[in-house]
């Protein structure tokens, strides 16, 4: 198994942040529905992000999480509860990518939410492995 | 202690049962889990009325969720109107779909609960 560390999951975060903010300016000329599964796999990479992140402050209180979805948000809430409240978006953007029957302001807000939650997360982490704000603050923007 | 930290320490004395000034919202949270619980159908209402009710406290004149907004940007505290939004959303769904999921639910409870205690802290 890979020894990942907390820089290594801060860099997964950022890659699959670019990646996401890509997919979305080359679809953004479509309508909701057309990109629809482009977006699905979109908030898929926005929620990997976001386990990412929470990957990297666990690791940074020497917490190893199993990456299952459910110790993750386990681990947010009991320790980052101040990000957690937000945690209805990227939970959202998770089931989005299985099932993405949203209408479409409810998938903005849950952009907006995950967009709160990454910027909340990047400001627990140490300076020299925080991300810039344009990783997340593209999910602001209508879809 | 920053405000995350300090959220978790109210977090943790709630759970231990160590908080001296629980609210009254707290209480009807657990009305609401008790109706969850019961698989009655207002649950996901009696979850919403709870947080409604410590809006309320702070803000009575106001639309709860437009106080919840509001609230966000006076405390640059983006979680008030995040966590606000999962529980309605999760009421909305009932309404739309005539069920939730058991997850939703759960994290529908777990963020009105940090939600109170976090509008505790704000408006001490």
């Amino acid at each position: 198994m890979l020894d990942l560390t907390a820089a290594d999951y801060a860099g997964y975060a950022e890659s699959r942040l670019t990646r996401a903010r890509r997919r979305f300016d080359l679809t953004e000329s479509q309508s909701y529905t057309e990109r629809r599964g482009e977006l699905a796999q979109i908030a898929s990479l926005v929620w990997d992000a976001t386990i990412d992140m929470v990957s990297a402050l666990a690791l940074l209180n020497g917490v190893a999480l199993t990456g299952r979805s459910s110790d993750m948000s386990d681990y947010a809430k009991r320790r980052l509860p101040d990000a957690y409240m937000d945690w209805p978006g990227p939970a959202r953007l998770h089931n989005f990518q299985h099932k993405p029957n949203h209408p479409e302001p409810r998938f903005q807000l849950a952009c907006r939410r995950a967009g709160s939650v990454l910027s909340l997360l990047n400001q627990q982490l140490p300076a020299h492995l925080q991300l810039t704000s344009e990783c997340w603050e593209w999910l602001a923007r209508p879809a | 202690m920053n405000f995350n930290e300090k959220l978790r320490e109210r977090l943790e004395l709630l759970h231990a049962g160590k908080l001296t000034d629980v609210p009254y919202a707290i209480t009807l949270l657990e009305v609401a889990k008790k109706a969850h619980l019961n698989g009655q159908d207002n649950a996901p209402r009696l979850l919403l009325d709870a947080i409604d009710h410590r809006i309320r406290e702070i803000d009575p004149d106001s639309d709860p969720w437009e106080a919840a907004q509001r609230m966000a940007k006076e405390k640059s505290n983006s979680g008030i109107e995040g966590a606000y939004w999962g529980v309605m959303i999760l009421e909305e769904d009932f309404q739309r779909e005539g069920r939730y999921h058991p997850d939703d639910w759960q994290l529908s409870f777990d963020v009105a609960e940090i939600l109170i205690c976090a509008l505790d802290l704000e408006y001490a």
